[in-house]
């Protein structure tokens, strides 16, 4: 099924519904991707830095040396 | 202030890929459009974009939570503006996101854009949720006529969109667009 898009004028109220070109198919694909990219780096680092904090919490309690990066982690 | 609803569409039975509202009048200080969407694959990512520009949205700021955990990042994709997550297949049926989308001093032809969007679903089947927090602003200075709601998948039918003018001020009398 082709995708279109519904274009609402403003000034004169009409509403089109018109199928999209190849470019702007693309485009938008390409937008999705990004999209997901973005999103998937973002639950990554999140899940990255959830593990490192816990992994600093440990070493702290059991008295082992922290990294630069855990111990900005904790204490900010 | 004063808000007056400018325009609003609702999808039909066979989906679309995009809402797009043209020709925007320029008399209101904000424009504000609620949308409630859903998608027909198992879920979405929508985007935004003003005037069809598409390398001018490069400094969004993005806050993303699906339960406890908070994750940010940089929109810096250059060509819109994410919307956040809308519910699909993978959800209950019916489940709608709701999001509130702002670009204040819209018509002005001077300072650089900025806009906020806000957006939440929760669904008590799969019993997950989603809220995202974004704001930033765009590099173009010409005033907005046209703001564009696009995904490479299908908006569902009934996902609607409604196109706010806000008018700030005592009437709009004390406020100068810039």
């Amino acid at each position: 099924m082709a995708l279109t898009k519904i274009v609402v004028n403003c000034e004169t109220g009409v509403t089109e519904e018109i199928e999209l070109t190849p470019e702007e198919v693309a485009e938008i694909e390409a937008a999705q991707a990004q999209a997901e990219l973005d999103r998937a780096a973002a639950e990554a680092e999140a899940s990255r830095l959830a593990a490192l904090k816990t992994s600093a919490k440990a070493k702290l309690v059991a008295g082992e040396p922290l990294t630069t990066e855990e111990a900005s982690l904790l204490i900010g | 202030m004063i808000t007056d609803l400018i325009a609003s569409t609702t999808v039909g039975a066979g989906g679309t890929s995009t809402i797009e509202f043209t020709s925007i009048p320029g008399t209101y200080t904000d424009l504000v459009i609620l949308l409630s969407a859903r998608t027909t694959s198992g879920s979405d990512y929508p985007r935004f974009r003003a005037n069809n520009y598409v390398s001018e949205f490069n400094k969004g700021q993005v806050l993303l939570s699906g339960g406890t955990t908070v994750s940010a990042f940089t929109d810096a994709s250059n060509t819109y503006a994410q919307i956040g997550q809308i519910p699909g297949t993978t959800y209950s049926a019916n489940n709608f996101s709701n999001s509130l989308i702002q670009v204040p001093n819209y018509a002005g032809t001077t300072a650089a854009k900025t806009y906020k969007i806000q957006t939440v679903f929760k669904d008590a089947g799969a019993n997950a949720e989603q809220r995202f927090s974004g704001t930033g602003f765009v590099s173009f200075t010409t005033a907005v006529t046209s703001v564009q709601i696009f995904s490479s998948n299908t908006f569902a039918q009934y996902t609607t969109a409604y196109l706010y003018g806000t008018l700030k001020g005592s009437g709009g009398a004390t406020v100068t667009v810039v």
